[in-house]
């Protein structure tokens, strides 16, 4: 009798669940392709960044828009935000054009309802797509944190908000440490060092992998013995990418993964940018 | 002859369920005019509905979860063109105003139920994001969100 072969495990980084659930058709359907037969794995470290990353940034804009005398005035207040922080530029982006696309936009409390709605809306449809997260080695407290499934009210959006800066803010109860130290060893068994100069140099095209390697270093070099959700905030490729098990494949749209991939030994599937999907389409 | 839509210019909807009969006929005036150019003022008209909506629902706290079911048809209106109008969508506005026909409050439950309908349905409720831009800067933290 035929063995039957179990499914390709595939792990979705942030930037494909984001591709997944927000990306234009051709992106969604590249995922899908990419999944396709596959048991799709979601890390709950994932979820936080995807929390810290997408929904908190959006309360903050829900917050701006209700401290601001015109929503007009809290967008531009936002782009200039986002000058400073170039990170999510483009979630922080869309997200006001899309608004500015709706009738009356120009009314704070009508916009203001709209875009509750849409945080609430995106975080159960991001827990609906992914339910059933794989055991999280980290035993990240961001990421398990939820919101009540409940009728629309501002201080679901608010109390959120709280709950999850508290913990940003502190120390955490979870078990980077912990992580930290077997993967260190598991790092110097394999001989395989992030933040060496030849690895950099090899590697400098890469300015996600650079960043990444960076960061690494002065981990390494800490003395801070206590978990901080601040350096699951700067090295979220490498910890994403060292919690990939034998046997996974990484599923992103990030180039950053590629490298990492090839030093831990691990297979990444990079997803096509929108213009390289659209330039395959047209020439289908 | 008065229909729901002459009533609404006049005034606006003491109930729930007179709104909910307005924005049922504007569905069925999209209904009439699907692929043709003239959808275009009519899911202006729709629109422009729903918004009034917005002051007469959030007035009333049993009302709560159906205004998020109008903000829920405002969010896949604002995601299409004229053009991503399908049979399809207007069944999904079809039942989602169809549900604010009842009287007593909304449930949370028939909201949630109309938002997984609109998701299973395909109907896009927010906006598009292309990490792959191009304007994205990548010489910081690359296209991670």
């Amino acid at each position: 009798m035929a063995r039957k072969r179990s499914p390709a495990r595939l792990l979705l980084d942030t930037s494909a669940v984001v591709h997944q659930l927000h990306g234009h058709t051709l992106q969604q359907a590249a995922v899908r392709k990419a999944t396709t037969g596959g048991e799709v794995l979601v890390p709950v470290f994932v979820r936080m960044e995807y929390l810290r990353g997408v929904i908190l940034n959006l309360i903050e804009m829900w917050c701006l828009i209700r401290e601001s005398v015109t929503v007009q005035d809290a967008f531009i207040d936002w782009s200039q935000k986002m000058r400073q922080e170039r990170k999510l530029k483009v979630i922080l982006r869309t997200v006001p054009h899309w608004l500015g696309g709706h009738e009356d936009w120009q009314s704070k409390d009508v916009t203001l309802r709209r875009l509750g709605d849409l945080i609430l809306r995106i975080i159960c449809d991001f827990d609906e797509a992914h339910p059933r997260p794989p055991d999280d080695p980290l035993a990240c407290v961001l990421g398990r944190l939820d919101i009540p499934r409940q009728g629309y009210d501002d201080d679901l959006l608010l109390d959120f908000y709280q709950r999850f800066t508290v913990v940003q803010e502190g120390v955490p109860n979870c078990r980077l440490c912990d992580f930290r130290k077997a993967q260190r060893q598991r790092l110097r068994r394999g001989e395989i060092d992030l933040t060496s100069p030849e690895v950099r140099s090899r590697l400098a095209s890469n300015p996600g992998f650079v960043r990444q390697s960076e960061q690494a270093e002065e981990a390494a070099n800490t003395k801070a013995r206590a978990p901080s959700c601040d350096w699951c905030a700067r090295l979220g490729d490498t910890i994403i990418a060292l919690q990939v098990e034998r046997g996974v494949t990484v599923v992103t749209a990030d180039r950053t993964f590629v490298p990492l991939g090839e030093l831990f030994g691990r297979t990444v599937v990079l997803l096509p940018s929108l213009a390289e999907l659209k330039r395959r389409e047209q020439d289908a | 002859m008065s229909t729901d839509i002459d009533q609404r210019t006049e005034q606006p909807p003491a109930t729930r369920a007179d709104l909910a009969r307005q924005l049922l006929a504007r569905v069925e005036r999209l209904a009439l005019r699907l692929n043709e150019v003239s959808l275009a003022a009519e899911i202006q008209l729709l629109k422009r509905e729903l918004v009034r909506a917005h002051p007469v629902l959030s007035v009333r706290p049993g009302d709560n979860n159906f205004l998020s079911v109008v903000a829920l048809a405002e969010a896949a209106l604002a995601s299409l063109t004229w053009k991503g109008y399908t049979p399809g969508v207007l069944d999904a506005l079809r039942q989602a105003f169809a549900a604010g026909l009842r009287e007593g409050e909304f449930p949370f439950a028939e909201y949630d139920a109309l938002r997984r309908h609109f998701k299973a349905s395909g109907i896009p409720t927010g906006p598009t994001i292309d990490l792959s831009s191009p304007d994205l800067n990548e010489d910081e933290d690359g296209p991670q969100a």
